[in-house]
């Protein structure tokens, strides 16, 4: 399924970091990747080895150090901001607890870049936003306030305000943080089949290694200044996912996926 | 759209537009001597010979418009404030704006009394005030919206704006210490505040700048709950974001700085009023909030000035007092109650 789908999202000899007074910080080096039309793609990587930094880039919030990235097949740069708002929508880790503020308006915010200057619902926009609240199964919240939600109803919420934004890609930092374990596996669920029945390119950030391995169509993996993609089996095969548990007293379980204490655990050194 | 909303936001502005007109009758009845509302009616009419009637047309009435436009113009800038930094606690007087409004006129003041009075006109002058006030507003905002980019912190904004304003006042001092005896009078009346001070050509000129601020914070609704979530979410829906906080801000010190001009620093109505509209229409979509503040900062500072004028006493309270003792409770409520509001 990988192979045939059409680029979304593509990476190209991207290198990605910070410029401050004239001098570049790299935070990754350069590396392709591509994410493809109804593709859930999970991104994957230690804390600290620029995940957020590259979805920046992704999004097109952060410039490159080099390279490109590529949004159905045209440089993101040559996009204007309201053209690019109607093609990529995001999902910040940014607390979005706001007084007072109802779910169908947060969810409405997502309509901003097709309505006029004072923000006015149509018809039509005000079915997408109960649109995309059914889809996440949060309709009946709508006129509820989101301080009141519960951190997995909340993240439904934000998620469904990506939805309202209708765009053929959706990027997703780190959605499944702070959720219990049930959570965590329903909203990667939600997105795999956002991905699929609706044909979106999904990419998410993500620390739930097994979660993404059972569910993820491609893995994006930011390993110690290499960059690895593909299905979840192929870079299995390859040995990608035990370079990531390298230096800790876990391993992967090849054949389930699954996260595994190793059992002489304490022959080996906690984490520095 | 849920069906009790807009009738229900559409009955509070309802009700504050008639408590703004009975707030505005009752300022200018109440006062040292009491009027009755048949002989200033007949003062309107200019029908009314006694002193009164200069009282009225000359003093009260256009104190009470005073009051009111001052009002609607922190209240704005306040709840613009608070978004575009995301702090429940910022607005103009504690982010140090109306001190950067008081260090322009200042130099504005002093500088005048050196060219003399007779070099400019009366609107010229007024204008001149305001406008170096919105220079000296405008600086500060620049440094505050600078600094936010880099300080994510709430506390830390706070404290900043608590130390350019005792820098402000440092270098105002400094000024002083300086200047001719009149200008430095003229000054020190400016800093003590005042809704009775303004001159009719003044009053123009505030009314026309609220008038402006006014329809142009209406305009940026959208911008202002775009911005609400975050710069992330913001740039995500196509937002520029540096571009949507600097034309909000632009609104906000030209209401500021002007408001501050004509009437010195008055504190805590930019803080408390959005607070307020929000605990009443229990909204965050500033399409409802904005209205609702702005007929509630008219209602807010109205009743600040009945109350500082002391219906049957002789002297009054300086405005700012009265402010602050409304304000401060409820800025207290809000810190205690320790929500995220904005």
């Amino acid at each position: 399924m990988a192979a045939q789908a059409k680029p979304a999202i593509e990476a190209r000899n991207l290198r990605i970091g910070y410029t401050a007074k004239g001098e570049q910080r790299e935070i990754f080096p350069a590396f392709s990747a591509v994410a493809g039309e109804a593709e859930l793609v999970a991104l994957l990587g230690r804390n600290g080895r620029g995940k957020s930094t590259l979805l920046r880039t992704i999004i097109g919030i952060q410039p490159p150090l080099d390279g490109a990235v590529h949004i159905l097949e045209k440089d993101i740069r040559a996009y204007p901001l309201r053209t690019l708002a109607t093609l990529v929508s995001y999902v910040s880790t940014d607390n979005v607890k706001v007084g007072n503020l109802k779910v169908f308006d947060l969810v409405s915010l997502g309509r901003y870049p097709y309505t006029g200057w004072f923000g006015a619902l149509s018809a039509d926009d005000k079915k997408v936003v109960m649109q995309s609240l059914a889809m996440v199964g949060m309709e009946a919240y709508a006129w509820q306030n989101t301080g009141c939600l519960s951190d997995g109803e909340r993240q439904r919420v934000v998620i469904a305000r990506a939805l309202a934004q209708d765009t053929p890609i959706i990027v997703l930092d780190e959605p499944t943080a702070f959720l219990d374990l049930p959570n965590r596996y329903e909203i990667v669920l939600l997105l795999k089949q956002l991905a699929q029945e609706q044909r979106r390119a999904i990419l998410f950030s993500t620390h739930d290694l097994s979660i993404a391995l059972k569910i993820a169509d491609r893995v994006w993996v930011m390993c110690d200044g290499e960059f690895h993609q593909g299905a979840p089996q192929k870079l299995m095969h390859e040995n990608v996912f035990d370079k990531l548990l390298q230096n800790t007293r876990l391993s992967v379980d090849h054949e389930t996926g699954e996260v595994r204490v190793k059992a002489d655990y304490f022959d080996h050194p906690p984490l520095p | 759209m849920h069906p009790l909303r807009s009738k229900r936001i559409a009955a509070a502005g309802v009700a504050l537009a008639m408590l703004t007109s009975a707030l505005l009758v009752a300022d200018v009845l109440l006062g040292s001597e009491p009027v009755p509302l048949s002989t200033a009616w007949r003062a309107l009419l200019g029908a009314e010979p006694s002193h009164l009637s200069q009282i009225i047309l000359a003093y009260r009435l256009p104190k009470a418009m005073v009051a009111l436009l001052v009002g609607v113009s922190l209240s704005v800038s306040g709840l613009q404030m608070q978004t575009v930094f995301r702090n429940p606690l910022a607005d103009p007087y504690i982010l140090g704006v109306s001190s950067g409004a008081g260090l322009g006129v200042a130099l504005f003041v002093m500088g005048y009394s050196v060219w003399g009075t007779t070099a400019v006109g009366a609107l010229l002058a007024s204008m001149g005030y305001a406008a170096s006030a919105c220079v000296g507003a405008a600086l500060i905002m620049g440094i505050m919206l600078t600094v936010s980019m880099r300080v994510r912190d709430i506390m830390a904004m706070l404290i900043l704006g608590v130390m350019i304003g005792s820098a402000t006042s440092a270098i105002i001092s400094a000024l002083q210490y300086f200047s001719r005896e009149a200008a430095l009078k003229s000054y020190v009346l400016w800093t003590m505040g005042g809704l009775g001070n303004v001159t009719s050509t003044q009053l123009y000129v505030l009314t026309a700048v609220t008038l402006a601020g006014s329809v142009l914070a209406l305009l940026s609704v959208k911008t202002l709950n775009a911005l609400m979530l975050g710069e992330s979410y913001a740039r995500s829906i196509g937002y520029n974001v540096g571009r949507s906080r600097l034309a909000v801000m632009l609104t906000a010190t030209l209401l500021t700085g002007t408001a501050t001009a004509f009437c010195g620093p008055i504190g805590f109505i930019g803080v408390a009023v959005p607070h307020v509209a929000r605990m009443l229409i229990r909204e965050a979509d500033h399409r409802y909030l904005l209205p609702i503040t702005m007929l509630l900062g008219a209602v807010a500072m109205l009743l600040c000035d009945v109350i500082s004028s002391l219906p049957g006493y002789e002297t009054s309270l300086p405005i700012n007092t009265v402010t602050s003792l409304l304000g401060i409770p409820i800025v207290i409520l809000v810190i205690v109650r320790n929500q995220k509001i904005v």
